[in-house]
């Protein structure tokens, strides 16, 4: 940055005017080191844009100069402490042997502090040491950060230490597991089972967490061996860590909890059941799933990867006769119903033709729409009259899903209702879909009759021309 | 039919191409809905690649290709009395909080950004006429990226989907009914002013100053966290001290700012510069 | 009854909310203040247990906030932290939390705190400090 625009940054950041000292500070982000000390003095501004400035311009300036005054601030107040933390958390790796030091403070939450951002920047050349602390350390806290930490950290050779963990107060001793289940190394599986009888409900709930994440048959074992030890939430977590290895035993209670797990607030846990339930072939479980999936606002995306999560798991069941007879369901939510069409056209469930013939004559256009679509997609004899009919709907969406499908499948018996109604279409994207399925049913016979229609539908005509093989000329 | 197919390489570039100009993230499970979007496209200008688009957007010299590429990314659900909490808020509440302060002579002045086509501005100002307010006291400006969408809401000719949650006794004071569609009378169209505005870059807001209210609802769920923070950064320096930014109810600045301080009534938040 | 746990590492989080669903409570969960005002926006709880230090918003603040809208004062506030500290928890209580309690701590002592803030709270009706 030039020396003259810095000088006036390092003014402005001092100016009567708020919006003036927030324009500073943020411009202050491209500066050198000269620009650390006025932001972090900004840091203090009573003017809560300024503050936010700078902490992102001390964000983007990063560097050891950074962190090295901003150590200080960890010992003011909350405020102050949890800005520096967010921006040394931001500036990275640079910081963590600068963090070295605090690790000896005097201060509990000092070295917590320490801990935690070695923790999330997810880097440290010092390994031993936090294994040091995890093993010396007064203050439980502490021992817990380092626990988590070395985890984060996957520090395969602390594993004695934390298996010794285990042993320690209950808040270091779940941080120890969650370490442990990080790392996976094998030779914690012993003692981690040996928590499985553990007087300590949350004990034994970590162990089973840790178990399922290590994946392996002696963890199935285990845990399958636990279920008939267990009841209420305990049993819930354990199906829940079997499910998540991809194991599901056809005990008794499995299906209902998985259903639970299905329905509950947590998609984590939601989708692990869809999972489960598919892998148990639980037909039963589809209806819920629609439920769910129905129940969606798919303009939010984070419900559209999940709606398209359900809809995968509900495919795998194939053309099962109780999606089909959710045709027929008036209990489900109109979108989940939606859903069921589009799958069992994706499908192509031919024992779905009737129920989809009789949704034809819904109310709601998206469920004759998609009705329609999925019936061009099974391409029976007995959809072909219908589509053929709904060519005439009142509905513009409708008479389009029609054409399309008639035109995909290349019904020759759609192609005199098609040149029909072509002459009484008004709406240029549904005549549009008239010319493309009439050129892929018989382009030769459309286009010898082309004269039949007005100039803008032969010149739109012409536009498809390239498109088929034909060799005719206009 | 064509069937083609997005390579992954042609993906990246597309979806860096659409966050350099305008903040949108596209995450990678989205790559099956770039495809399906702009298949559509393709076929309409007889292109036989992605990458042969890709070109055309590149150097295409209007920008013309480029908004029918945002509009193709972004799903545009729109309605008029969305979200009502934070309506019956920003009428009960705010409003009686901005007209109190000293300003006898200061017009008003709200920005619906992201405005898509036109339902949340018109709102807007269908509730400050309800509340007495005329015309001459209050300013609607309304923005967005897509020039399609804000033509169509220049128009302001409804269908039934839009207007399905409008309380009857506004249907019948502010809209005129013409079988399927319904278009919104003078009145009420001539109160907003819409412009196109990219909300990443601060360089398109210079008349978008001294804002006392700005709805940005449900467009922030298209940009990552450092997008995000550019956009309310802009924001924040668009409104005027004490004013408000009201976001979607789904949405959150809790990673983004500390500048906009949370303010809640009747469990909405808002967020305020103070 | 429903609480929401707010504190910024998922760990502390995990192991919290494991006391409390044991214990039979609906739990919800935040990561930090401005995430907990934002959920109690659409969620309702019977009560906030919240951490100390936390980014963009910390558990004064969030205390401050929640005491200040007449829709959101009334619910009991119980805060756990690592932080020994009189003059801390004497802040803590004159901004309105009924409950402070120091890391690490026990299931029990938790549930304990809980079922006394809850009584003293209809019993005292309404929110007035501990």
């Amino acid at each position: 940055m030039h020396t003259a625009r810095l000088r006036k940054l390092l003014r402005d950041i001092n100016d009567e005017n708020a919006s003036k000292r927030r324009a500073a500070a943020e411009g202050l982000s491209q500066g050198d080191e000269r620009a650390i000390y006025p932001l972090i003095r900004a840091l203090k501004d009573n003017n809560f844009g300024v503050q936010d400035a700078a902490m992102r311009s001390l964000m983007e300036i990063k560097g050891e100069a950074t962190v090295y005054m901003l150590l200080p601030l960890l010992r003011e107040n909350s405020f102050l402490r949890n800005t520096a933390i967010m921006i040394i958390r931001e500036v990275g790796r640079i910081a963590v042997p600068l963090l070295h030091v605090l690790l000896d403070d005097r201060d509990d939450d000092i070295r917590k502090f320490a801990l935690d951002l070695i923790h999330d920047i997810q880097y440290c050349k010092y390994p031993e040491k936090l294994v040091q602390m995890l093993v010396e350390d007064p203050n439980a806290n502490v021992r817990a950060a380092a626990a988590k930490t070395i985890g984060m950290l996957q520090y395969d050779k602390a594993t004695p230490q934390l298996i010794k963990a285990l042993s320690d107060e209950e808040w270091v001793c779940f941080s120890a597991l969650e370490a442990l289940a990080c790392i996976k190394n094998d030779s914690a599986m012993d003692a981690i089972i040996e928590l499985l009888d553990n007087p300590s409900e949350t004990i034994r709930y970590a162990a089973i967490d840790a178990i399922g994440k290590f994946s392996s048959e002696k963890a199935v074992g285990a845990l399958t061996g636990h279920i008939t030890k267990a009841d209420g939430f305990e049993k819930f977590s354990t199906i829940k860590s079997l499910a998540r290895m991809g194991s599901v035993p056809s005990i008794p209670g499995v299906k209902e909890a998985l259903l639970e797990m299905l329905k509950g607030d947590d998609w984590e846990d939601t989708s692990v059941a869809l999972n489960g339930l598919v892998a148990l072939k639980a037909e039963d479980a589809i209806y819920h799933m629609i439920d769910i999936a129905g129940s969606f606002d798919l303009s939010e995306p984070v419900s559209e990867d999940r709606f398209i999560a359900i809809k995968k798991a509900v495919q795998s069941y194939g053309c099962s006769e109780h999606l089909i007879a959710l045709l027929n369901d008036d209990s489900i939510k109109y979108r989940g119903k939606v859903t069921v069409i589009e799958i069992v056209g994706d499908l192509k469930c031919k024992k779905s033709v009737p129920p989809l013939i009789a949704l034809l004559k819904s109310d709601f256009r998206d469920v004759r729409r998609t009705s329609i679509k999925s019936l061009g997609q099974i391409e029976s004899d007995e959809a072909k009259e219908c589509l053929i009919e709904a060519i005439s709907d009142d509905d513009s969406h409708v008479r389009k899903t029609a054409v399309t499908a008639l035109g995909k499948i290349g019904e020759m018996a759609a192609f005199e209702p098609l040149m029909r109604m072509l002459h009484n279409e008004n709406y240029n994207d549904v005549i549009e879909e008239f010319i493309i399925a009439l050129m892929n049913i018989n382009a030769a016979a459309f286009l010898s009759r082309i004269g039949e229609y007005n100039e803008d539908i032969q010149k739109l005509a012409a536009r498809y021309l390239p498109r088929c093989n034909s060799e005719i000329t206009c | 039919m064509l069937n083609l197919s997005l390579a992954e390489g042609t993906f990246k570039d597309i979806r860096d191409y659409i966050y350099d100009n305008s903040g949108i993230y596209i995450a990678d499970s989205k790559k099956y809905l770039i495809e399906n979007r702009l298949s559509r496209i393709l076929q309409e200008k007889n292109l036989q690649s992605f990458e042969d688009y890709f070109r055309l957007i590149k150097f295409s010299s209007n920008g013309n290709e480029l908004t029918r590429l945002f509009d193709a990314v972004t799903t545009n659900e729109t309605y008029f009395f969305r979200e009502p909490q934070q309506l019956t808020v920003f009428s009960d509440g705010i409003l009686s909080k901005l007209s109190g302060q000293n300003r006898i002579l200061k017009k008003l002045k709200i920005w619906s950004a992201a405005c898509s086509s036109g339902e949340e501005p018109y709102t807007l100002s269908m509730i400050l006429f309800e509340k007495g307010i005329s015309s001459d006291k209050f300013e609607i400006y309304a923005s967005d990226l897509s020039e399609g969408v804000l033509a169509s809401a220049k128009r302001a000719v409804y269908n039934s989907y839009s207007v399905r949650n409008v309380p009857e006794p506004y249907m019948k004071k502010y809209f005129s009914c013409n079988g399927q569609s319904y278009a919104l009378n003078n009145a009420v169209k001539n109160t907003v002013k819409f412009m196109k505005v990219n909300l990443i870059d601060n360089s398109n807001m210079s008349s978008l100053r001294c804002m006392d209210i700005i709805f940005c609802r449900n467009v922030l769920i298209y940009f990552d966290t450092k997008s995000k923070q550019k956009v309310v950064s802009n924001l924040y320096d668009s409104l005027n001290p004490g004013g408000y930014l009201f976001i979607g109810q789904s949405e959150s600045l809790h990673n983004v700012t500390r500048a906009l301080r949370p303010c809640v009534i009747n469990k909405v938040i808002m967020y305020q510069k103070v | 009854m429903k609480i929401m746990i707010v504190d910024d590492c998922q760990t502390t989080r995990k192991l919290l909310g494991h006391y409390l669903k044991s214990r039979g409570y609906t739990v919800v969960f935040a990561e930090n203040g401005l995430d907990a005002i934002e959920k109690l926006g659409t969620d309702t709880v019977n009560l906030v247990m919240t951490d100390l230090n936390m980014p963009y918003m910390d558990g004064m603040e969030l205390t401050r906030t929640l005491r200040a809208d007449p829709n959101l004062s009334d619910i009991p506030i119980l805060m756990v932290t690592t932080e020994n500290d009189e003059e801390e928890r004497e802040k803590a209580y004159s901004n309105g939390v009924n409950g402070y309690l120091v890391k690490p701590v026990t299931g029990d002592a938790i549930a304990q705190n809980i079922k006394n803030i809850i009584k003293q709270f209809f019993t005292q009706g309404g929110m007035q400090n501990g």
